[in-house]
């Protein structure tokens, strides 16, 4: 069972670690957003966004059926907002509200970090396909975790040793060990939750059996043609929702569903608690006409729909405090670690033999591992650089990040192996250690703000970017000294035939 | 209450840890009496078991499970750390576990 570890962890390893890491950035996609978009300060509570929310939805979507408002909390500063356009068709507009204000953001444009988050499942590819790609690799990822637990059952036994003296691939093995035991359960669960989430997608045949013909046509339906109906007043909900729910862990979502109907119902959902499954929600419904509460929504019990709840819970964590979420993070940079020294072992086995096969893997670990830190790098320096006033600056960001990995592409087909490792991770050091360098230079104002205002979010980015940018140096000195080895190698055999 | 499960979680690791011979001379001094090492590893499981029944009263079982294995691969990977590179200072963090009560 050896050879199925093997090759189901190489086959995708690659788009395994691109998913790895920026799914491990997702943890702190929010924070990365506030540093991606200085400009917004977070200011006033929930209610009064949620009321600044709904104003401005009334200016730009008083025809729309459907809207969507997610309110700012300790971790956000922007209000999103959402709406279905009027008509047939699924069309949704979007807008980003400062909250203190309730108008548009005056931010530069920038995707943030839901970039990571839609990179992670969605590889910048066209729908359906990124979808796709992800859940094979995913199933791939669990195919190999249960491989490597069958066929490497003797690593339980001392999965302590970690000889980093020894030779290199006996140091790269124990790396390897150390990493997929220490955070097993994360790795099964996340692996397994992420072929869940989608399951509906990945296998749609039992859904259409069980739904029939009426409902499967029950997301098409337009918009009914009824007179258009006054919707209540929102302040008195909110009233309600404020004495039911503290400051703490307020108001998070609004949503209102059949607007213009006599059916048009609002509802206002908590933000999310300590507990896992994402059933666990609370939420307030109210009648849109009237304006009166709504009996909770029946929760949709059964095993299945309980199971699918806590793994999606599981895996969005979403449940997690300060604490836990940097857990999470550091059991998903361990994760990363992992795909990584997988891949780099294939290749250290087989590079004596040589052949085509090798040099191919060989480059494409190169772009994969040191290759997108410096392609995240570039989309961190391009949302500093780009100017404010460019036409879909966001887009350009995900040019620039798209551009650098492509150099990194290039850049091990006329380099030698060992020396393209090097550069590449120097080069992505060197991007991240100067990058809360550029931010003092470009965004001065804003870093000393968020100092003053004791802004964690913008400070501790700073921080992460500079122990990024000190990990691939260490990577990058390391890969230096192998380098001077090989050069004395190769030079002793050279000159010892003019010695003799 | 997470700071103690989490050291407990190292105590326990490190009993684990302790009862294979390459490590134990690594760390300790001079070798235990042989009563003393059959210990060890019933020691490092109820000290695991220990964290997890701590965190699961303190936080209920679903979160406290999540935590207690996020909190073994944070203290494991630190022992192995110690371990690899500074096997003597891999006691240290017991030094805390005992003052904590204190």
């Amino acid at each position: 069972m050896s050879w199925l570890h093997t090759w189901s962890g190489l086959l995708l390893g690659w788009v395994l670690f691109a998913i790895f890491v920026t799914g491990t950035a997702t943890y702190f996609r929010w924070e990365i957003t506030r540093w991606m978009q200085p400009e917004i300060r977070q200011a006033g509570t929930p209610y009064d966004a949620a009321l600044a929310a709904w104003q401005r939805l009334d200016t730009v979507a008083a025809d729309s059926p459907q809207w969507f408002a997610e309110l700012p909390d300790d971790r956000t500063a922007s209000t999103t907002l959402f709406w279905r356009h009027a008509g047939p068709g699924r069309r949704f507009g979007r807008e980003t509200l400062d909250p203190a204000t309730g108008q548009p953001v005056v931010a530069r444009d920038t995707r943030g970090g839901e970039f990571f988050y839609r990179f992670h499942f969605q590889l910048q590819l066209p729908h359906p396909w990124g979808r796709y790609l992800a859940g094979v690799a995913a199933m791939f990822m669990f195919v190999a975790l249960i491989s490597g637990v069958i066929t490497h059952r003797k690593m339980f036994a001392d999965f302590f040793t970690f000889r980093p003296g020894r030779a290199p691939l006996r140091a790269w093995l124990d790396f390897h060990n150390v990493t997929a035991v220490l955070a097993l359960p994360f790795y099964f669960m996340i692996s397994y939750s992420a072929l869940v989430i989608f399951m509906t997608m990945y296998m749609p045949w039992g859904g259409r059996v069980l739904a029939g013909p009426e409902s499967a046509a029950r997301g098409s339906r337009p918009a009914a043609a009824e007179a258009w109906g006054a919707s209540a007043d929102f302040a008195p909900m909110l009233v309600l929702a404020q004495e039911a729910w503290d400051t703490d862990r307020a108001v998070k979502r609004i949503e209102v569903a059949n607007r213009g109907t006599d059916r048009c119902t609002v509802t206002l959902t908590r933000a999310d608690g300590p507990k896992i499954s994402l059933n666990a929600r609370e939420q307030l419904r109210f009648d849109g006409v009237t304006g009166a509460l709504l009996d909770p929504m029946p929760p949709n019990t059964g095993p299945g729909t309980a199971v699918h709840d806590a793994l999606y819970g599981l895996h969005l964590a979403r449940f997690a405090g300060p604490a836990l979420r940097w857990s999470f993070f550091i059991m998903g940079m361990f994760g990363t670690a992992l795909v990584a020294t997988g891949m780099v072992m294939w290749t250290m086995k087989r590079r004596a033999r040589g052949g085509a096969g090798v040099a191919l893997v060989e480059r494409l670990n190169i772009t994969a591992i040191a290759g997108l830190p410096v392609a995240i790098a570039a989309l961190f320096w391009a949302n500093r650089l780009l100017p404010v006033g460019l036409a879909d600056r966001g887009d350009w960001e995900v040019y620039c990040f798209l551009c650098a990995w492509g150099f990194m592409l290039m850049h091990p087909l006329v380099r030698p192996v060992m020396h393209a490792w090097h550069e590449q991770l120097r080069l992505g050091a060197a991007l991240f250690l100067l990058l809360p360098l550029l931010d003092a230079l470009t965004a001065g104002t804003y870093l000393r703000a968020a100092w003053q205002h004791r802004d964690w979010a913008h400070l501790g980015f700073n921080a992460a970017m500079l122990a990024c940018g000190l990990l691939l140096h260490v990577a990058a000195g390391r890969v230096h000294r192998r380098l001077g080895i090989a050069a004395t190698a190769t030079t002793v055999p050279a000159a010892a035939p003019s010695r003799a | 209450m997470n700071l103690a499960a989490l050291l407990l979680t190292y105590a326990g690791l490190l009993a684990l840890a302790l009862a294979r011979p390459p490590h134990r001379r690594a760390v300790l001094p001079r070798e235990p009496a042989h009563g003393c090492l059959r210990l060890l590893p019933p020691l490092g499981w109820l000290l695991l078991a220990g964290a997890a029944c701590l965190l699961g009263s303190d936080l209920g079982w679903p979160l406290g499970l999540v935590t207690w294995s996020a909190d073994i691969a944070g203290s494991g990977f630190a022992l192995i750390m110690l371990l690899a590179w500074r096997p003597r200072l891999a006691l240290l963090p017991l030094a805390l576990v005992v003052g904590l009560p204190l």
